[in-house]
């Protein structure tokens, strides 16, 4: 790690921002929080560093003859075809069944509303774990794009869903006054809105494809990332496994940049003023509600179902002998601290950055929190061999110890922390504050009993994220954490390596139930943001 | 005495001048208003004396204690001025009660009390006191947030718009109470505003701002009176001004010979009447020797009370152009017809603007 002077730090603020921030932060609290912005954000770009320096390192001889071999082609066959059919598939899925939920009759719409977000709360290897117990030959790109489908199509449903609920039905029906039939409004006016939350859900999608290990590996499917995984396992921390990360960084930076410019600068606000008139509902015929029920019910057979019923007939079969308390509490109480730990740093680290994003907004911090935000979109796996490398060479006391586990949390989980906590601080203007100080009370103190109050719901909730995300984490918690450490997450993965299927379902089961809230919480957050 | 002293405050941001060499003088116990269109720097330089912002360069004092000069500058919470912005910014999370003590150091019944005699002081009901912001109306919550700038004793209150988001009625009875509760309570006050009728009925003292300038500071009623320029003129009310030659004390324009309240001799110069300074009456007869010019009617707009016309003024002989058109100030129910012929008379100075 890079000792980082205040001296440093102070110079790495360009001079006007440093004089025009005086009177935002009165005084020296602004150098601060510049500073440690700087220092999460430099914390932030150091898996992208660490392969830059690796491939430097390894020279191009050596770097052209682990990069163009046919594993690598095979490799990069395998991703694209996996990401190329899987959007597609869980865009389809997602536009229909918002539609389905926000814009039509169907019976019991808000149930299937929340079942759709439901699987959510299954983590994508425990889905695959139940495909592999109850169709054990299943494997390949079929199983990988099945499986994926249904365990990240409530990524695009969730803000699909949001926006349809949100946007103005007067504009619909202009278009239907200048004689559009309902079909090319659907097209021509609905559709294209839906733009930003296709592309945002997309990409998320994309990243999890590209990141997710315990799914494809369960399933036998080769892509990057457990491809490097099994390089690490083989050979440690080789040149093989760090060119492999290199090209998996280059394929997430790749998708950031179609997602940018996909998204296009149009804007897409409703333009009038006044509330919006609640949406038109669009009444089915007969055969259209059997129709969207069955594509609903099987949806749900397939994304809640199979994982249900497999954990059930595992549970049954296993009778109280798979309840191993004396194993099963220690992965629970270790999940917990670490998800409890990783929560509280990520939501603290986020502060600085959160803060200048709301009250000083400019090119200086969007550059620090594309930082933190490009970091973030990288596999959990570059991630991990960042660290396992920066810390064996530089930093040998924190290597395989609990703070490395963190700091990768710290890394992968920000802008989950960041985004909850700018909406909370954005709820608390600083005309608040000025005026806390204007009746005495010293810019500290104004931040403390103001700001910190009112953005305190958004800090929880930001927290709550990162909890349930750390608490379902497998690759950098299996590739960093000190021996002995076994969360439910790596518990489970280490019984479903032995085949011990039985074993493994009350671990699956725990995992479901600490992920419950999180579906609640999006759900809630879901209809917030679209405003009821 | 005086309470505040500004002395050439100067402040940009980036490119942008935001204040331009500002000085001003606060006497003790006035009701001071800064008056000026939007994007004037009123509200900066207001930010400025509660502390909120820091002038690039010039010198701020209170009492006679300095509050920014070049070498240091005293932090909002050291400086014990009181701040009501437009909204109020009631503290969202606390109640009432709780906003009002904000700034007390008193605690217990001390406490209770005190927040009880502020309520009163504002005229809140004392059964307000365990409400929250959002159940108060726009009137109960610049009450509450007066209060509680009111609760610290201030030595200098600071007033940014706080009346601009009221409905009209409540607008003016909620000035007469600011106005009053200050005055008993013996507080400078400094009040911010784009309102000119608002400026002119708070102020004893009003200060014009344009474009981060201090224009010009006085009486209001000297200020409406004798502006320094035809834009503040105008700024302040509706004007009427035309190009006249000066001769020994008169005015020599359309209207015809006016006086001025300026002695300088063979001079021309733009001059000011307040439409209020025209009078109009009917032409019975076609008698000649009724003082002022004869004009006719051209336009009626009809408002209530007041009815504002336009007159355009008989072509001079000599002239070939059409004759000017002037605005008039008569009362509602008894304004002359459109095409009506009419004679214009002026009542008292005409006003000799400065070139600018």
């Amino acid at each position: 790690m890079p000792e980082t002077l205040p001296a440093e730090v102070a110079a790495a603020i360009p001079a006007p921002l440093r004089h025009r921030s005086r009177g935002v932060f009165a005084g020296r609290g602004g150098a601060w929080v510049i500073g440690l912005s700087v220092l999460m954000s430099l914390l932030a770009l150091m898996p992208i560093a660490f392969i830059i320096g690796v491939s430097v390192q390894t020279g191009w001889a050596t770097l052209a003859t682990l990069l163009f071999r046919p594993r690598v082609g095979e490799l990069l066959i395998n991703t694209v075809l996996l990401v190329a059919i899987t959007i597609p598939l869980c865009i389809a899925l997602g536009v229909a069944l918002a539609w389905l939920t926000e814009r039509s009759n169907l019976p019991g719409r808000r149930w299937w509303s929340l079942l759709s977000i439901a699987p959510l709360a299954v983590p994508a290897f425990v889905h695959s774990y139940a495909w592999v117990s109850l169709v054990p030959p299943i494997h390949g790109l079929f199983a990988g794009v099945l499986v994926s489908v249904i365990a990240y199509f409530p990524f695009l449903y969730l803000p699909i869903a949001a926006t349809l609920r949100r946007l103005d039905p007067a504009i619909e029906d202009v278009a239907e006054s200048m004689g559009l039939k309902p079909w090319a409004v659907f097209f021509r006016v609905v559709l294209p809105q839906l733009r930003l939350a296709v592309c945002g859900g997309a990409l998320l999608v994309g990243l999890h494809l590209l990141a997710e290990y315990g799914l494809y590996a369960m399933i036998r499917f080769d892509t990057f990332t457990t491809a490097i995984f099994d390089q690490f396992k083989s050979t440690f921390n080789g040149p093989a496994a760090h060119m492999l990360a290199g090209v998996l960084a280059l394929c997430c930076l790749a998708m950031l940049t179609v997602e940018s410019a996909a998204r296009g600068h149009a804007r897409y606000a409703r333009v009038g003023s006044g509330s919006a008139r609640e949406p038109r509902i669009v009444h089915l015929k007969t055969g259209s509600t059997v129709l969207a029920l069955t594509l609903f019910t099987v949806t749900c057979a397939l994304s809640l179902g199979v994982p249900l019923i497999t954990l059930g007939k595992w549970l049954i079969a296993g009778g109280a002998n798979v309840w191993q308390m004396a194993e099963l509490m220690p992965a629970l109480q270790q999940t917990l601290l670490l998800g409890v730990a990783g929560a509280l740093l990520t939501t603290c680290a986020a502060i600085p950055i959160a803060w200048l994003s709301i009250r000083s907004p400019g090119r200086l911090q969007r550059v620090l929190e594309s930082c933190n935000y490009i970091t973030s979109s990288l596999p959990g796996i570059v991630v991990a061999l960042a660290l396992v490398t920066v810390t064996v060479h530089f930093a040998r006391p924190i290597y395989q110890t609990t703070i490395t586990v963190l700091l990768a949390y710290l890394l992968m989980f920000l802008p989950r922390a960041l985004v909850s906590l700018r909406a909370g601080i954005a709820q608390a203007p600083v005309e608040l504050e000025n005026i806390a100080r204007s009746l005495g009370r010293s810019p500290g103190r104004a931040l403390w009993l103001i700001t910190l109050r009112l953005a305190a719901p958004g800090a929880a909730a930001g927290a709550a994220l990162v909890f349930l995300a750390i608490s379902n984490e497998l690759t950098a918690t299996l590739l960093l954490a000190p021996n002995g450490t076994r969360t439910l997450a790596t518990g489970f993965w280490a019984l479903t390596s032995e085949i011990d299927y039985a074993a493994a379902a009350p671990y699956a089961l725990l995992m479901i139930l600490l992920s419950l809230p999180l579906t609640g919480l999006l759900y809630h957050q879901s209809k917030r943001t679209a405003g009821r | 005495m005086n309470t505040l002293e500004l002395h050439s405050i100067c402040k940009s941001y980036g490119p942008q001048r935001a204040l331009e060499d500002i000085n001003l003088s606060v006497p003790t116990g006035s009701r001071t208003v800064i008056v000026g269109p939007s994007g004037s720097g009123k509200s900066t330089l207001l930010r400025m004396i509660a502390g909120f912002e820091f002038p690039d360069s010039g010198r701020l004092t209170l009492n006679g204690q300095t509050l920014v000069d070049p070498t240091h500058e005293v932090p909002a919470h050291q400086r014990q001025i009181g701040y009501v912005p437009q909204d109020g910014a009631l503290f969202p999370h606390m109640t009432v009660a709780a906003n009002i003590g904000f700034g007390l150091s008193l605690k217990g019944l001390e406490k209770r009390e005190r927040i009880a005699q502020l309520m009163d002081s504002v005229a809140l009901d004392a059964n307000m006191a365990d409400r929250w912001p959002h159940e108060l109306s726009g009137g109960q919550q610049q009450r509450v947030a007066l209060a509680r700038a009111l609760a610290q004793q201030p030595r200098l209150m600071l007033l940014d718009e706080p009346f601009s988001a009221l409905d009209t009625g409540l607008r003016a009875a909620m000035r007469k109470l600011v106005a009053r509760l200050l005055a008993d309570a013996g507080v400078t006050t400094i009040l911010v505003t784009h309102d000119q009728s608002e400026a002119l009925s708070f102020a004893d003292q009003l200060a014009v701002m344009r474009e981060g300038r201090l224009v010009q500071s006085g009486h209001p009623l000297d200020l409406y009176r004798y502006p320094g320029d035809e834009q503040t003129a105008i700024f302040l009310g509706d004007a009427v001004v035309m190009p006249a030659r000066i001769e020994a004390g008169w005015a020599h324009c359309d209207l015809g010979r006016i006086p001025v309240n300026n002695h300088r001799n063979n001079r021309c110069a733009q001059i000011m009447l307040r439409p209020e300074q025209l009078q109009l009456v009917g032409i019975v007869s076609d008698s000649v020797e009724a003082t002022g010019c004869r004009a006719v009617v051209t336009e009626r707009d009809f408002s209530g009370n007041t009815c504002t016309l336009t007159v355009e003024l008989e072509p001079s002989a000599s002239a070939d152009q059409p004759g000017r058109s002037l605005m008039v100030r008569s009362s509602g129910l008894y304004a002359p017809p459109t095409g009506s012929a009419v004679h214009v008379s002026t009542i008292g100075h005409a006003h000799v603007l400065s070139e600018s």
